[in-house]
């Protein structure tokens, strides 16, 4: 039991990654409060089968809602050990074909709203607590198809440095979880089979991961044996190549 | 080095490094048009004296965060010289806050400056840019460093990074280059009127040159990309930081 009862509030955790973190933080003895922003009904079935006590709704774009879903979460527990800045959306598009619309929502959710969502944990974490922002490969490896996701990933790292700064004399880690490509929903709905080859061809780990393998580190990130690593990004894809 | 008759663009270019880097690339023989903040009439007079002083045939109103202003840009610079080989995205503004203090209004108007309007002008010159052409981004070391002060800031700086490498991934089959200039601290009026005694110890024990940086250093780095020497290196962030250690 390496999170034996520490709060642990994973955004966007109804599905994916988040959903994955929340199953393996709960095994660890974590209490785990699982957010969604639609999809409710796949929320409160893992929340459910984890035995979780908070189940909410949270938009990482709305400031308000963002504060009071964290005052909720600290009224219930008293205080937060862990936040893993997970929620993302994704609009693939060329360089000259994605619009601005796309753009901000992209930028909106991805950056702006791990801003929001640290900002607003900050009166309720605990000294020695634990953030950890999910980055990925696109935001290193800048691209191809996604120049908003690329820009907001690579300033999550930024911001990931920043706050590590910031928060270090409370002994608060900050970290990053860089995901390669995952197999499953997100990857089907934003890779071609074109770049999927070639992603593949840059991977020493010839095969996609599967959401189970990003747990580990999300684990090693939120325990005590991480309690000297911050400001870092931990990338976690097969050995893709990173220029 | 030689740019002659090179039609280059540099954004935010009526004072400061803009002005600095426009200077320079007329120097080696481009035609820069030079841009100010649309609706500033003080920047307006600034950007006319100064493309007076350094030849420069073309002024132009911008305001990165506006589509339809660089739109106009692009549009007026093509018909005026007939296509784009050089541009500069350097336009950027800060406003310095602790992490806990940064308000929603200034976090959003220093990403819309600094980066999505990098990204709307590199769009925005995709139709008229010349093959070889060159695209040059200003960094920063706060974006590879993450701060000290400014979350938006190095947000927005390691973002134009990303954009960098993806639109040069993006562009790479016209031979177009995409890179970043990224620098230290660097001697400005603005930097001497406010440097504390901390800043200056911390110049002596991190800069391995021991001496803040010029902007001419910024703008020769500049013109460097922009010059045919430079054609196999794309997709690159170089810093500009006398050594400071990253």
């Amino acid at each position: 039991m390496r999170l034996k009862n520490k709060v642990c509030v994973i955004t966007g955790s109804s599905s994916g990654i988040g959903e994955a973190i929340a199953r393996g933080y709960a095994q660890e003895g974590a209490r785990v409060v699982v957010t969604y922003l639609t999809k409710k009904e796949e929320a409160i079935k893992v929340g459910k089968q984890i035995g979780s006590d908070l189940i909410l709704q949270l938009d990482v774009r709305d400031r308000a809602n963002i504060k009071h879903v964290y005052q909720k979460i600290a009224d219930h527990f008293g205080h937060v050990d862990v936040l893993v800045n997970n929620a993302g959306v994704n609009r693939t598009a060329d360089f000259d074909k994605q619009t601005d619309e796309e753009w901000d929502e992209v930028i909106d959710v991805d950056l702006t709203g791990v801003f929001k969502s640290c900002q607003e944990i900050l009166p309720h974490i605990k000294d020695h607590g634990r953030i950890i922002n999910i980055g990925s490969l696109s935001g290193e490896y800048g691209g191809p198809r996604t120049p908003s996701y690329a820009a907001a990933k690579m300033a999550v790292m930024t911001l990931t440095h920043n706050l590590a700064r910031f928060l270090g004399p409370r002994n608060i880690c900050v970290n990053c979880l860089s995901p390669g490509v995952i197999a499953g929903e997100f990857t089907e709905k934003t890779m071609s089979a074109d770049v999927k080859k070639t992603a593949l061809s840059l991977m020493l780990l010839k095969r996609f991961a599967r959401h189970q393998e990003m747990v580990g580190a999300a684990i090693y990130l939120a325990s005590e044996e991480s309690s000297y690593t911050t400001a870092q990004t931990i990338s976690v894809n097969g050995g893709a190549w990173v220029r | 080095m030689n740019l002659k008759n090179k039609i280059a663009i540099v954004t935010g270019s009526s004072r400061g490094f803009g002005a600095k880097i426009a200077n320079s690339l007329n120097n080696y023989g481009a035609k820069t048009v030079i841009t100010y903040l649309e609706e500033d009439k003080d920047e307006k007079l600034n950007a006319e004296l100064l493309a007076k002083k350094i030849g420069s045939d073309l002024v132009v109103a911008l305001d990165v965060t506006k589509r339809h202003s660089v739109k106009n840009l692009m549009k007026i610079t093509n018909e005026f010289y007939g296509g784009i080989d050089i541009l500069v995205n350097n336009a950027g503004i800060n406003i310095v806050g602790d992490f806990d203090k940064i308000t929603d209004e200034d976090w959003q108007a220093v990403l819309d400056v600094d980066l999505k309007g990098v990204f709307i002008c590199s769009q925005e010159v995709l139709p008229y840019i010349n093959d070889n052409g060159r695209i040059v981004n200003i960094g920063s070391v706060s974006g590879e460093y993450g701060g000290p002060r400014t979350p938006s800031y190095a947000c927005a700086k390691s973002g134009v990074m990303a954009l960098t490498h993806c639109l040069a991934r993006f562009i790479g089959h016209k031979n177009v280059t995409v890179n970043c200039v990224s620098p230290g601290p660097i001697d400005s009026d603005m930097l001497n009127k406010t440097m504390s005694k901390e800043l200056r110890e911390f110049i002596d024990s991190q800069v391995l040159l021991k001496r803040l940086g010029t902007a001419e250093e910024v703008s020769e780095t500049v013109c460097f990309l922009a010059s045919k020497g430079a054609g196999f290196i794309t997709g690159q962030t170089i810093g500009v930081n006398g050594g400071l250690w990253v």
